[in-house]
């Protein structure tokens, strides 16, 4: 439990598509919460009236509790459409315990 | 708590807490620590030593230099006799020479009265001394008594016809006068004459001899011999005998004789700059340490109202922590019904970390038609802000269930009142209505871990249909269980099973496991506390009920 990374470091990019692509990586909790929410509220959250892309890139984020949650939600709600980007399977589970698979759906 | 680091800010911070009765900062002025008396101290010595050091070799480069005056000024002092010599030595080497005692006159008339008082010229014959000449005063030496015999006889048998003699010196001392006798001999074709001069020293040893200029700036007394008394005094230049300070010493041979001159500087020679480097050492040192003391003292002031702080920080934290224990308790229902043919137990626990006013909920409430309502939940996040909408989540959903709603639909009615942007918070919350009559028991979950139904020695978790949390959802499904009689609902927030680094399915089943062991409810809910939630520290709050259906 110790090993893991306890920082949160986030990159903001984008796809070949122009998606923008945050990518958090360490453990999103209490801790990175702020930073995190400064991430998405630099892209737009809708396109002409239309929720638009995001795409969160879990692929090394090791750790993800409610609060974490809370800034995914957040986003949400201000209009972006989110897609999750290879999330662990204990990050997917928390995702499906709380009812959110259809609203935080997990790229193919 | 901010950090305050500044003596005023702390002593405001510390008497505004005066009322919630954080001891006042101590009024009278501290003694100052002895780390910083200490650093004066060592601080006091090392300056002293520095300046003992610098001193000291001032002194002795200061010495160096006025020995090395000294030699200077004794080399010209040397021309003293010389010139002596050469004044009594003329006139006697002409008369030696010619026989004509009348160049003795013309030779020495000049150098009488001044700077001899008196000038005698005797021949030798056979070793006695002879009167031939004699000009000014009379002699202060009894020219016939033995000691003049031997003083001329001196002067005689040092003369050969192929050099001149040596000056022979003789000092004489009346109680009133003194006087330097100066005898010198000159031998050619068989005659030898010896010239005696006496000079008087003046009362106040001035001008005597010509110094030159190495003693310009010198205050200095030139004694007879090698003692340095008053009555061996030649010459001075000062009122202030005998002469102290930086010495310099240097013998000068005086004829027969020596002279001693002893000299010191009216200023230093090295400039009164290197003088006061050591005063200016000495005050810098003690500068430097007065200040360094004082920091010292000003850090160690501050740790200790720092340290006081972090006391005060401590307490406020206790404090505020026993009033969040007492807000959860309060917020959290103090009876439930208690319907015959059923039994509810519940417990909550805080997290062991931080400031435990948590989210977790849970409540129980009749319904018409021998029907219970309950709920538990979650609002994300601690403090005061989800404990506070926390309260609010529950009256209302026992308001809508108590109202008639179907609990799916009380969960779409409270999720309008609770906004992720707004709040900061979500909400995950299930809810269920059981028929005490039928053991029936229809639930709607927001998002919330699911129910467990333990039959017997069996533990499993309830499917059903899951909507999203409060907040985000609008439209829930409720689904309907069949209890048998004994069958035990267990209820339970993510606190009671989450550990960070495994799967919320592992969690669960680790509190089926644990909750297979126990048949009494309130020992199982004993059982599993203890089983899940011992010796971890979390910062999570825990809440789980239990509902045992004994018709």
């Amino acid at each position: 439990m110790e090993s893991i990374d306890q920082t949160l470091s986030i990159a903001v990019g984008s796809d070949p598509d122009g998606t923008p692509v945050i990518a958090f990586a360490g453990a999103l909790d209490l801790t990175g919460t702020a930073d995190a929410e400064r991430a998405f509220a630099v892209l737009p959250a809708s396109v002409n009236g239309a929720p638009a892309d995001v795409v969160v890139d879990m692929t090394d984020l090791a750790f993800m509790d409610s609060a974490g949650l809370t800034v995914l939600l957040l986003a949400l709600k201000q209009g972006h459409a989110i897609r999750l980007r290879r999330p662990t399977s204990i990050i997917r589970r928390l995702i499906a315990a709380t009812g959110l698979t259809e609203l935080l759906p997990v790229e193919p | 708590m901010s950090v305050v680091d500044e003596d005023g800010a702390a002593a405001r911070a510390a008497s505004g807490r005066h009322d919630a009765g954080i001891p006042d900062r101590p009024r009278s002025r501290p003694r100052p620590h002895g780390l910083s008396l200490t650093v004066l101290v060592i601080g006091l010595v090392v300056t002293a030593a520095l300046a003992v050091v610098s001193r000291l070799n001032y002194a002795h480069n200061e010495q160096h230099q006025v020995s090395t005056q000294a030699q200077l000024a004794g080399a010209a002092l040397t021309a003293a006799p010389i010139d002596i010599q050469r004044l009594l030595g003329r006139p006697t080497t002409s008369v030696a020479a010619s026989g004509d005692l009348g160049l003795f006159d013309s030779g020495m008339k000049r150098q009488v009265p001044k700077p001899f008082v008196s000038a005698q010229l005797f021949r030798m014959v056979d070793g006695s001394p002879h009167l031939v000449r004699s000009l000014g005063k009379s002699t202060q030496l009894d020219t016939s008594s033995g000691a003049a015999r031997t003083l001329l006889g001196k002067a005689a048998s040092s003369a050969t016809p192929a050099s001149n003699g040596t000056l022979v010196v003789t000092r004489l001392a009346t109680a009133t006068t003194q006087r330097l006798g100066y005898a010198f001999a000159a031998t050619a074709l068989g005659r030898t004459y010896v010239a005696y001069a006496e000079q008087t020293l003046p009362g106040d040893r001035r001008e005597v001899l010509k110094s030159g200029s190495p003693l310009a700036d010198m205050d200095f007394a030139l004694y007879y011999g090698k003692r340095q008394t008053s009555s061996t005094l030649v010459e001075t230049n000062t009122d202030d005998l005998p002469i102290t300070g930086t010495l310099g010493r240097v013998t000068i041979p005086f004829g027969d004789q020596v002279l001693t001159a002893v000299m010191t500087p009216r200023s230093p020679l090295l400039g009164t700059f290197a003088q006061s480097i050591a005063w200016m050492i000495a005050a810098a040192g003690l500068l430097l340490t007065a200040v360094v003391a004082l920091l010292t003292e000003r850090l160690l002031r501050r740790r200790a109202v720092a340290e006081q702080l972090a006391a005060v920080t401590d307490q406020l934290y206790r404090a505020e922590r026993g009033v969040a224990e007492t807000l959860q308790t309060a917020l959290l229902p103090k009876h439930l019904p208690r319907p015959p043919g059923l039994a509810i137990a519940t417990r909550y626990l805080g997290g062991t970390e931080g400031i435990n006013v948590g989210g977790d909920w849970y409540d129980v409430v009749d319904l018409p038609g021998d029907r219970i309502f309950f709920t538990i939940g979650d609002v994300s996040g601690r403090g005061l802000s989800a404990a506070t909408t926390m309260s609010r989540l529950r009256h209302s959903i026992t308001a809508y269930a108590v109202e008639g709603n179907d609990p799916a639909m009380v969960l779409t009615k409270v999720s309008g009142l609770i906004d992720v942007v707004r709040d900061g918070h979500f909400a995950t919350a299930l809810c269920g209505i059981l028929d005490l009559g039928t053991g029936i028991v229809t639930v709607a979950n927001a998002g919330h871990l699911p129910l467990l139904r333990k039959d017997g020695l069996v533990v499993e978790p309830i499917e059903g249909p899951l909507g999203p949390p409060l907040g985000v959802g609008s439209q829930y499904d409720t689904a309907d269980i069949t209890l048998t009689p004994g069958t035990v609902v267990l209820a339970y927030t993510d606190g009671l099973v989450e550990r960070r680094d495994e799967s919320i399915d592992v969690g669960i089943a680790r509190l089926c496991r644990v909750a297979s062991t126990a048949t009494d409810l309130e020992t199982l809910l004993d059982t599993v506390v203890t089983g899940l939630l011992d010796d971890r520290p979390s910062t999570d709050d825990a809440a789980i009920m239990g509902v045992q259906w004994n018709p």
